[in-house]
């Protein structure tokens, strides 16, 4: 009799050393998470050390898992060590350099910046994927962004449906298009809404809120506008690299269109939590580094123009 | 019914090749005999025809007589007497002269199916073979050292009629207690063991006690663990659904691979179409077959019918079927279920591969070749490949509309990715293709399983089996009648109960045999299946009294960890099995079905009446086979007309 072990005949069009990669890097991710959720479980323990401690583990988990793309990207290990340290330095200098009670700004903002950079990264993967997997993992996505601000699911999702605009015809039209794309959100906004009737106070404290908020934020000056959004540089760095190497597609369209809607309906009056400029420069920051992560520059030169723009982020980040 | 007797066998009117002729007859090709030239001298086929017939037979790599045969062009019992007088033999019918079955010797009775002969007679020291293949190499190695071995010609239909004669109440017995007497921890013929029995009384018992001495804590940790279960089955089924959203996921067989397969290299197939009073669908599984794009002299098509189905019986015999479609009467015995069925057709089986069809089924026509190249590329651990279901009736109501999202989900998406994974599938019921000598050695179907697919498809994996999802589609009718729907998903969870129930009378051997992914899948989606049908209105009512009586009403009834875990998983677990649903159906293509799916929670609630069903039946009645009615929807009848078209 066959037994467990056989070896599968090779039906994937997938290499196998390709396979082994990834596993290691699944257990890598799933060992970064697990420190996140130990760390968040011991909150009560922690007591005022908690948010140090819980930006140190973010400032980890985020560098790892950017060190992992741009690994399976194809990025040397010398080069993807000094990127993840150059991110993770970046917030080191601005957690160090502004008030203990700003951290939990500063996480929240992290928490947006993620779900952007993974929501750009699905629609580079959207281009060169065919199939319904890049449209359920934006659909997803997506539902996982009630826990963003607003401003910045509201951009994600017409983004999306931009980007999916394509699928329409293969899915049946635009109704099962806009169905497939937006009922996992739907579905959670309603969940949120539902468990705050219930008045269910550990869920209540998610940042999105149907609630008008009272904070008003810092308007946006056109002539401090790298002091207030220090990711500038950076930003512009990799949109010019991308540019020059000719490997724009539409995560970077769709980068552009977040910079620009984005402070806009981030800062409009009349929306629900609106975005912080930190939130913004996270979240342009963070979108930049998956641009990068996504097709790595294969020669030095644009390498040391995105680590020198990334360095000058740096020194802007000190606020 | 009276033999001749061996007076009048003695006088010369069965006639034999002395030994030398027998001898010549194996050993080299004779050019005078040529059974093409007989049939058309006899006027049963044209000349046209058995030119045809030729150049099939150099196509598909068979006899000519079993091409002819395939073909239908020639009644069985003209065909054999023209072989009869070929090969100078006596043709014997042994409807009128039966075999003498003191000759029958027990352990030959799969020889005897597979290679198509019966000891006839014995008279004056001769032995008298009676075969629908006196040419067969088999036969030939077998008797060959032997001098007292006469033949004669009989129809294959005979020999497998008068061995079910002789042999069909051991073969009953054999589909019934095979498996529970040789592997009795693998069939469910014990519902309960005695262990199982403990923990079935102690654990509410322990409950009880429990809840009255510490009723919040204890409604708090009940709630969590099934809360906690139910959704990682949620999450486990959507991750199962993302995987599956990659087009290159599962067995996919180009066109190309299929057109590449030489018809004279393809074995013989055997297909199973267990039928239990389906008269009036029975033309669509026929012509559908017919169909098939596979050489039909090497399909070896077995209708298995139940012994008092007279009506099917009938209508069988009425659609004037070809050689290669044979009726099995399957004797009346306990249980009557479909496992049993098959099991004894098992014995009368002869192909290389095996596969089931239901009556109603409309396979594509390339899903045989699909299956051979499936099985070659999967290698030699490879037991069986599973293809997908669908329906043909879809857009009938809103119930086959729920049941073909739910079917698309099933097969689309959770198969492809348990087998990707490599965890135990839960077969589905019908489509299924096993390597026969493998089906035999894991004991076949358990008959008193009812749904005995699941619990083969397990049953391959904790014997290290592979079982493939193949990208072909076997299109049914969906039930669209909500009685006959209750009364079929009832049995299903019932069987997934007894599943589950089998394959943990001995937890830690099912986590070494199967692995720790194939032990957690297996909690997760046949327990989190029967789980979540069971729970589903301990979810829902909570949200119900929320939307009557406002949250005050709420908090008096339950505490808030309890609703909060509730209210969330009702929400998670709808919201899961939605969108799941519409990946399905983009996946499938089915744009129209695509809105449907925001629906599913109401069919939830309908899975769960159905799994109280269940579950009361397995108390009571637990080997009853609910039967499924088929025949019932609207569409059918445009099917069969279209079947009637394309005969």
């Amino acid at each position: 009799m066959a037994s467990v072990s056989t070896p599968r005949p090779n039906l994937s069009i997938r290499p196998p050393a390709t396979r082994r990669i990834y596993r290691r890097q699944i257990v890598m991710v799933n060992a970064t998470l697990m420190l996140f959720v130990v760390a968040f479980s011991g909150r009560h323990a922690l007591g005022p050390y908690f948010d140090p401690v819980m930006s140190g583990v973010l400032i980890l988990v985020s560098s790892s898992l950017w060190y992992l793309h741009l690994q399976s990207a194809g990025m040397p290990v010398s080069w993807n060590v000094v990127f993840s340290a150059l991110l993770a330095g970046q917030s080191v200098v601005w957690i160090c350099s502004h008030p203990v009670a700003e951290i939990g700004d500063w996480q929240r903002a992290v928490g947006c910046a993620a779900f952007a950079y993974a929501m750009l990264w699905v629609f580079e993967v959207h281009e060169s994927e065919t199939g319904l997997r890049s449209l359920a993992t934006a659909a997803l996505l997506l539902s996982i962004g009630v826990l963003a601000k607003p401003p910045l699911l509201i951009c994600c999702a017409l983004l999306t449906v931009a980007v999916f605009f394509d699928e329409r015809q293969q899915r049946g039209g635009l109704l099962n298009s806009a169905l497939l794309l937006l009922t996992p959100v739907f579905l959670c906004t309603i969940g949120v809404i539902a468990l705050r009737a219930l008045a269910v106070e550990g869920l209540a404290r998610l940042d999105w809120t149907i609630d008008t908020n009272s904070f008003d934020p810092a308007p946006l000056h056109l002539y401090s506008l790298p002091w207030q959004m220090p990711a500038l540089p950076f930003c512009a760095a990799v949109l010019g690299i991308r540019l020059f190497s000719r490997k724009t597609g539409s995560a970077d369209l769709a980068f552009l269109l977040l910079l620009v809607v984005l402070p806009t309906l981030g800062m409009a009056p009349w929306m629900p939590r609106p975005m912080l400029p930190l939130d913004i420069t996270m979240t342009m920051k963070w979108g930049a580094a998956c641009l990068l992560a996504l097709d790595p520059p294969m020669s030095t030169f644009p390498r040391l123009v995105a680590l020198a723009s990334g360095s000058y982020t740096m020194y802007l980040c000190r606020g | 019914m009276s033999a001749p007797s061996p007076a009048r066998i003695v006088r010369g009117e069965i006639t034999s090749l002395v030994e030398d002729e027998r001898a010549a007859l194996y050993q080299q090709p004779q050019p005078r005999l040529q059974i093409g030239r007989l049939l058309v001298d006899a006027g049963l086929i044209s000349d046209t025809q058995l030119a045809e017939a030729l150049r099939k037979q150099i196509e598909w790599g068979s006899k000519l007589g079993d091409t002819i045969l395939g073909m239908g062009w020639v009644k069985p019992l003209d065909f054999y007497r023209v072989l009869a007088r070929q090969l100078s033999l006596d043709f014997v019918n042994l409807l009128h002269n039966p075999a003498d079955e003191s000759l029958f010797e027990k352990g030959e009775y799969a020889n005897y199916a597979q290679e198509l002969y019966l000891p006839w007679r014995r008279v004056d020291g001769i032995l008298w073979i009676a075969t629908a293949d006196p040419l067969a190499t088999a036969l030939a190695s077998r008797w060959a050292s032997r001098t007292d071995i006469r033949f004669v010609v009989t129809s294959k239909f005979d020999i497998i009629w008068d061995l079910q004669r002789v042999a069909g109440a051991q073969f009953s017995e054999e589909a019934v207690l095979s498996l529970a007497e040789l592997d009795p921890e693998h069939s469910a013929r014990t519902v309960v063991t005695p262990n199982q029995k403990w923990w079935l009384a102690g654990l509410p018992l322990l409950l009880l006690i429990s809840t009255c001495m510490f009723p919040l804590p204890t409604l708090i940790v009940l709630n969590t663990l099934i809360n906690g279960l139910l959704f990682c089955s949620f999450v486990f089924r959507t991750c199962l659904c993302w995987m599956s959203c990659d087009d290159n996921i599962g067995i996919a067989i180009q066109p190309e691979e299929v057109a590449a397969l030489h018809d004279a290299d393809l074995p013989l197939y055997t297909v199973l179409v267990p039928m239990y009073k389906e008269p009036t669908v029975l033309p669509i599984l026929v012509a559908a077959l017919r169909r098939m794009d596979y050489p039909k002299s090497k399909l070896d098509i077995k209708l298995v019918l139940e012994e008092d189905d007279h009506e099917t019986i009938d209508a069988a015999k009425l659609l004037g079927l070809p050689a290669n479609f044979e009726i099995v009467r399957v004797p009346q015995s306990l249980p009557r279920t479909k496992p049993k069925a098959c099991n004894y057709a098992l014995r009368l089986a002869r192909g290389k591969y095996l596969t089931i069809y239901d009556a109603e089924d409309k396979p594509e026509p390339d899903q045989l070749k699909k299956v051979v190249v499936a099985f070659r590329k999967l290698g030699d651990d490879a037991a069986c490949v599973q293809a997908h279901l669908n329906y043909f009736n879809a857009e009938e109501n809103w119930l086959t509309r729920m049941f073909t999202l739910e079917y698309s989900l099933w097969f689309d998406m959770f198969l492809p990715a348990l087998d990707e994974l490599r965890v135990p599938i839960p077969l589905g019921g019908t489509s299924n293709h096993f390597d026969l000598a493998k089906l035999r050695q894991v004991g076949a179907w358990d008959p008193f399983n009812v749904t005995e697919d699941a619990d083969l498809g397990l049953r391959f994996a904790a014997m290290g089996y592979h079982v493939g999802v193949v990208n072909s589609v076997t299109y049914e009718e969906a039930n669209s009648h909500l009685g006959n729907w209750i009364r079929q998903r009832s049995r299903w969870i019932k069987g997934y109960i007894q599943t589950w129930l089998v394959n943990m009378r001995h937890p830690v051997d099912l986590f070494r045999s199967v692995g720790w992914k194939g032990f957690c899948s297996f909690q997760l989606f046949v327990g989190g299946c029967i789980l979540s049908g069971l729970v589903y209105p301990f979810l829902v009512f909570p949200f119900i009294v929320w939307l009557l009586a406002g949250k005050n009403m709420m908090q008096a009834l339950f505490p808030g960890p309890v609703l909060m875990i509730s209210m969330a998983n009702l929400i998670v677990g709808n919201s899961c099995l939605i969108y799941i649903s519409m990946l399905a159906v983009a996946k499938r293509r089915h744009a129209a079905l695509l809105p449907y799916a925001l629906t599913v929670p109401g069919y939830w609630a309908l899975q769960s009446v159905a799994a109280y069903k269940g579950l009361w039946q397995l108390i009571t009645n637990p080997f009853y086979w609910e039967k499924t009615a088929h025949g019932i929807s609207k569409y059918t009848e445009a099917e069969l007309i279209h079947s009637a078209a394309s005969d």
